[in-house]
Parts: structure tokens; sequence; C-alpha cells
């Protein structure tokens, strides 16, 4: 998980989280936890599927430590918690409950309340709220821990809702590259129907020119009104041809956004492969573009990136405004592209002979360098010495 | 120049095409050699007196705008006309023929009057036998 929001707010509770979507309702499930159960400290933990434990998102008058902590289930009193999704009401110390006798107290708590935030039977994380050791309020009650297990039903449904938006965000994206894909694809089959036309075509201009003996005028007429509807076909298909292609819709818009939204699309990806991530783009550097095109021309040679720059390889995103365009550098440590594929990669189908095992299309840079042309800009590949390699993209600032 | 015709070189791999432009130019009055791969035309070019190239620009072997690219960047053969057929309609691809050092361009599908006009054009002066080039 990446650390992007970092932020401690009015109420000091601070949240850090990669996604906005679950990250702004994790604050506001500890901000009302606040408010309603006036615990002298609390922390939110959400539980990440993929690596089966649970992780601080936000937390309360807590050290900043907490956040780098991770449980598994049925680990520590939280995984505990959650592996029976059982809330508990601890008073006094922890150890004196069964199921917790080998866990060490922290003597300034004197009570807790640990709720999972369970929807059906699947759990979403757990909350925790302590009263402390000289805090003028009393240890937590039933009335006050009824009241908590209430609000963790309510809290787990909206860490659903959020995981849910989320996730259709995350589809949408994935829905508008397919879409962009089969356009291109749509394009480039209406370009095929172009040759056998061409040969219908040329077979009846030499009928009628006589190339194959002379005709009745009966013929020719004919013949003529065939042409014609050649010509009608090869309309269709240039209009066709046409629409297919996207219109773009530019707007100014902040390069540093495109681009974490960019990484954002692709952070799977990069996960699973382990590569590692930077980026120094200037803040305030805005583009008049097509932000959703641009970003998915920076995600196609992210995604790239993510299957052929190998695991553990690190991508490094830069930007700098230069004259009346700006320059953007995308650079990955994995292995070289070499100088006589370096114009090849961004024609369509083509793919690297050592990668004709690996999953993709041979459409992502294609569709990339169409994007970026279609902005009047320019992308290349830069030789860097055999030592991975360096996508550089060109745009008008206008 | 091929007992006195202009020798016209087709490189296209659609073969209907090929054929049809091969039988008009014929029956115009050229010599005609048809072949469908770039690398082939490549050799064709530099053992044959060819004097003009019908090139397609997706093509096997080496594709249309390389050949062209070979071809022109050779002093011998920098003053050969090179028309470019393609069922590309994109703009694009025009200008990389043109950089490539394409003189004449052509989208698919082609008016035949069209296209021997233009290789009629760089034979002034010439009647259907190739006589009295200019």
């Amino acid at each position: 998980m990446n650390e992007v929001e970092h932020q401690w707010d009015n109420q000091e509770i601070l949240t850090v989280y990669s996604s906005l979507e679950v990250a702004a309702t994790a604050r506001n499930i500890l901000s009302s936890a606040r408010n309603l159960f006036s615990p002298d400290s609390g922390s939110l933990m959400l539980y990440e599927r993929k690596r089966r434990c649970f992780s601080v998102v936000s937390a309360y008058n807590l050290p900043r430590e907490v956040f780098s902590s991770v449980i598994r289930m049925g680990e520590g009193v939280a995984g505990r918690v959650a592996k029976q999704r059982k809330p508990f009401l601890f008073v006094g110390e922890v150890n004196k409950y069964s199921g917790f006798t080998d866990i060490n107290p922290r003597s300034e708590i004197t009570s807790s309340l640990c709720l999972p935030l369970v929807s059906g039977v699947a759990i979403f994380g757990v909350l925790n709220l302590n009263r402390k050791q000289g805090s003028l309020k009393s240890s937590y009650g039933k009335e006050e821990f009824e009241n908590a297990i209430e609000f963790a039903s309510h809290a787990a449904l909206a860490i659903k809702n959020a995981r849910f938006a989320e996730t259709i965000i995350k589809q949408n994206r994935y829905l508008k590259a397919a879409d962009l894909s089969r356009a291109t694809i749509i394009s480039e089959l209406l370009h095929e129907l172009r040759t056998p036309l061409s040969a219908l075509r040329s077979s009846i201009d030499n009928l009628l020119a006589g190339v194959f003996g002379a005709l009745t005028s009966e013929q020719k007429l004919k013949l003529e009104k065939m042409v014609t509807q050649i010509e009608r076909i090869d309309g269709m298909i240039s209009r066709v041809h046409k629409s297919a292609q996207k219109e773009l819709k530019l707007k100014k818009t902040l390069l540093s956004r495109i681009v974490s939204d960019a990484f954002d699309s692709v952070e799977h990806l990069l996960d699973e492969n382990s590569i590692t991530t930077e980026i120094d783009v200037p803040q305030e550097l805005e583009i008049y573009v097509d932000a959703s095109m641009i970003e998915q021309a920076i995600v196609n040679i992210l995604t790239n990136a993510a299957r052929y720059a190998g695991y553990g390889a690190s991508v490094t995103i830069s930007a700098e405004k230069e004259d009346e365009s700006v320059l953007i550098r995308i650079y990955n440590t994995g292995e070289p592209i070499p100088e006589e594929e370096m114009e090849k990669i961004f024609e369509e189908n083509y793919r690297l002979p050592k990668h004709s095992n690996i999953e993709g299309s041979g459409l992502g840079l294609p569709i990339a360098k169409k994007i970026v042309e279609s902005h009047g800009g320019k992308i290349w590949v830069e030789p860097c010495g055999g030592k991975g390699a360096m996508f550089c993209i060109r745009l008008p600032l206008r | 120049m091929k007992d006195g015709k202009p020798l016209v070189l087709i490189v296209e791999d659609d073969i209907d095409t090929s054929d049809n432009i091969k039988a008009r130019l014929i029956q115009e009055g050229y010599e005609v050699i048809a072949c469908f791969d770039g690398l082939r035309a490549l050799e064709i070019i530099r053992k044959q007196p060819v004097d003009f190239v019908i090139v397609d620009l997706m093509i096997p072997g080496l594709i249309g705008y390389h050949l062209c690219r070979l071809v022109k960047f050779d002093e011998r053969f920098q003053h050969l006309p090179m028309l470019v057929l393609t069922a590309k309609t994109d703009t694009k691809f025009k200008q990389y023929s043109e950089r490539a050092g394409a003189d004449r361009f052509l989208t698919k599908p082609f008016d035949m009057n069209r296209l021997i006009a233009i290789v009629g054009s760089y034979f002034k002066g010439t009647d259907k036998d190739g006589r009295g080039i200019a």
C-alpha cells in the first residue's frame, strides 16, 4: 500500500491510505467514533485481502509508528477480535480475558472497545477505541458497548461501499482503455476492406478501358455504376473511420494529477511485479489536453513497464517545461530496447520477439502514440546507454 | 528502359490489384515486372533498368517507405520516380512516404485512369513504344 494521503486534520486524526475513497471514509468513521464515544485514543485498521493482514489507516492520539505495524488475522488483540468476528469490551487488563491471556497488557489503557467491522461473513477491518488512565472519563460500560456495536455495523457498510466505488472507478478506467483499443481495431479492419475494394475497382477500370476486349455501351454503363457503388462504400469507410476516432476534450489540467491517476490505475500491476515508483512532476505544471486520453497514454507505457521491465524493477516519471512544450520522461530500469526496435515498438501488433510469450495485445504503445500525436505531440524511445528504457513524450503547452 | 519501352516495377502483395495494374500498363505500352516483396524489389531495382516504381506501403520483407528510403538514398537511383499506393488514408502516411522520398501518393481504392496518367506524366513526349523520351 502506498502512502499518498498523509495529513493531520484539526481533529488530529491521521489517515494514511492509497485510495482517496476509502481514506476519506476511514477518517469519517474515526471522527464520528470520536464524537460519539469520546475515546482518549483510537485507531481504524483495514483488512487487505491480498496480503491477508490488517494495517492502521486512521489513528487518533496514537504515535505515528502505529501506521507501520501490520497485524495478521488471529494475531494480537485486533487480529483475534477479527478472526472471531465478535466485538469485545475490555475493562482493566486485557490478559484476564480468555483467549487473550498471552497478550501483554498496556498499563495506561483502562478500557477498550474492540469492534470488528463485519458485513455478512466478510471482514473489512477493526475499530479500536481506548480510554486511558488519568482520563476524566470513566471506563467504557455496557451501554456504550452496545451502541458501538451498532455503530460498527454501519461503519462496515460504509467501508464496503467505498471499496465498491473504488472498484467501479477502476473498472471504468479499464473499459475506457478497452473502448479505445476497440476503436483502433475497427479502424484497422476498415482499412483492410480497402484492399479488396481496390482489386475490384481496378478490375472494373480495366474492363472499361478495354484491356480485356471491347464492350457494348450497355456493359460500360453497368460497369460505371459499379464504380459509383465502390466509391459509395469507400465514402462509408471513411466516415466510420472518422467517427471511430475519439474527439478530444481539451481542458487545462495539472500534469501531476494526470500522472497520479495513471499510477493509481496500474497500481495492481506494479504491485504484482514488485515495481517501485518515483514521481518527479512539478506540482503546478498545467497542460492543455484531454486528461483521460493522456492518462491512458501514460497508463499504456506504465503497463508496458510493469509487464516487461521485470520483477523488482523501478519506474521513474519526471516532467519539465521547455519553451512552449512539456517533456515527460518515463524511465524503467528493465532491459533496454534495442536501437533498431525503437521505432517498431510503436507499430500496431508489433511485439519484441523475446516477449512473444508475455500477455499483451501489441496495441498499447501504438494507442499511446495515436493519443500523443492527436494532441500534436511526439512520443519516442531514447537510448540510455544500455541501461533500462526511456520513453519520452513531448506535448505542446498551448 | 527495355526494348525502348519504360520499365515499370509493381511491388504489391495483393495479386488481383497487381495483375490489374500490370495488364493496364502493358496495354498502355509499358514493360512491367511485378513482385510482392520489398527485398525482392530492391534486388530488381539494382539489377535492371527500372524507370518507375509503384509500391504498396504494407508489403512483406521491407515496408513501402523503407524501400523508398533505401532506393532514394542510393545516388544511382535518386531520380527514379516512386509512387506509393496504400489503403491507409491518414495524412501521416502520406507524410511518412514523402519524407522517405516518395514522389507520388495514391490511396486505395484508386482510379486506374489516374494512376496511368501519373505514370504517363513522367514519360512526356514518349509514345506507347517508348520512343523519343524527353
